[in-house]
């Protein structure tokens, strides 16, 4: 039997009040390579703040919801050394796997997952877009 | 001696139509880590979210492949981390009584359920659309 799909993953808006509650979340970790990579992401969301809305046209979203709006070319390359490659992402991901649940781990992967969709070079599709 | 067994169309539809309808108001749980090793056992890794089937899950197969009408998403997902795999479940299916399970992650993962973003975030949206299952030919 052969299975085919397609999905997507939205997370909530990473507001200004969120990303200080994220960055006293990183700063008490005791995981210093989980504090390093959440750091490292707070850097990347702080730099990606001041990136001016896209005016490059959308298209819609594979999994039905949303539409993939691409960041413009000057944009990608400034914020460049920020934003982990997907490998990266992946490795961040495994070592965000060990958290137990609770804020802290909420904090990484919605870190992460504004790295995986500025690794794609787009604008991140938060619920409030869709 | 080479398999030169083949089914026919309208057997490979039947047996397709036979599937998905176990899957009429089931649900889809997306969950972390890899697969167990068999569709009965218990479940591991944390429950990302789950989705639901409409009541008529999927339409008729035609050559084989049926595709699934619209699937309710889960709005408020359960928890956090990145999808790992899914598991398909008829209606009021306990937690071992899956019809099915497969990999999930993004296309460089080559997995049997593609996200373009795999994190998955607690109270965010997962979303999946253009599902289909097929019986092969042979």
């Amino acid at each position: 039997m052969a299975t085919r799909y397609i999905g997507g993953s939205f997370a909530p808006p990473l507001t200004p009040e969120k990303l200080e509650d994220y960055k006293v979340l990183a700063e008490e970790c005791q995981d210093r390579k989980v504090d390093g990579y959440m750091a490292d992401l707070i850097k990347m969301v702080e730099l990606f703040r001041e990136t001016p809305e896209s005016k490059n046209g959308g298209s819609a979203h594979p999994s039905g919801r949303g539409a993939i709006v691409p960041l413009e070319d000057s944009e990608i390359e400034r914020i460049w050394d920020a934003v982990p490659w997907p490998e990266e992402c992946d490795v961040m991901g495994k070592a965000f796997d060990v958290l137990p649940p609770g804020d802290l781990r909420n904090a990484a992967y919605h870190l992460l997952w504004y790295a995986r969709e500025l690794a794609s070079d787009r604008e991140p599709i938060t619920t409030d877009k869709l | 001696m080479a398999s030169n067994f083949k089914i026919a169309t309208a057997a490979r539809n039947a047996a397709c139509d036979a599937l998905v309808d176990r899957l009429n108001s089931g649900t889809i749980a997306i969950r972390v880590g890899a697969p167990p090793a068999n569709v009965a056992d218990a479940s591991s890794g944390a429950l990302l979210g789950t989705l639901t089937f409409g009541a008529t899950a999927f339409g008729d197969a035609a050559t084989g492949t049926a595709t699934a009408n619209a699937i309710t998403s889960d709005s408020d997902a359960d928890a956090s981390g990145d999808a790992g795999y899914f598991r398909l479940y008829p209606a009021a299916a306990g937690d071992t009584a899956a019809d099915s399970q497969g990999t999930a992650g993004e296309a460089a993962d080559t997995p049997d359920m593609t996200f373009d973003n795999k994190s998955v975030v607690a109270g965010g949206v997962i979303a999946i659309s253009s599902m289909t299952i097929a019986v092969p030919i042979q």
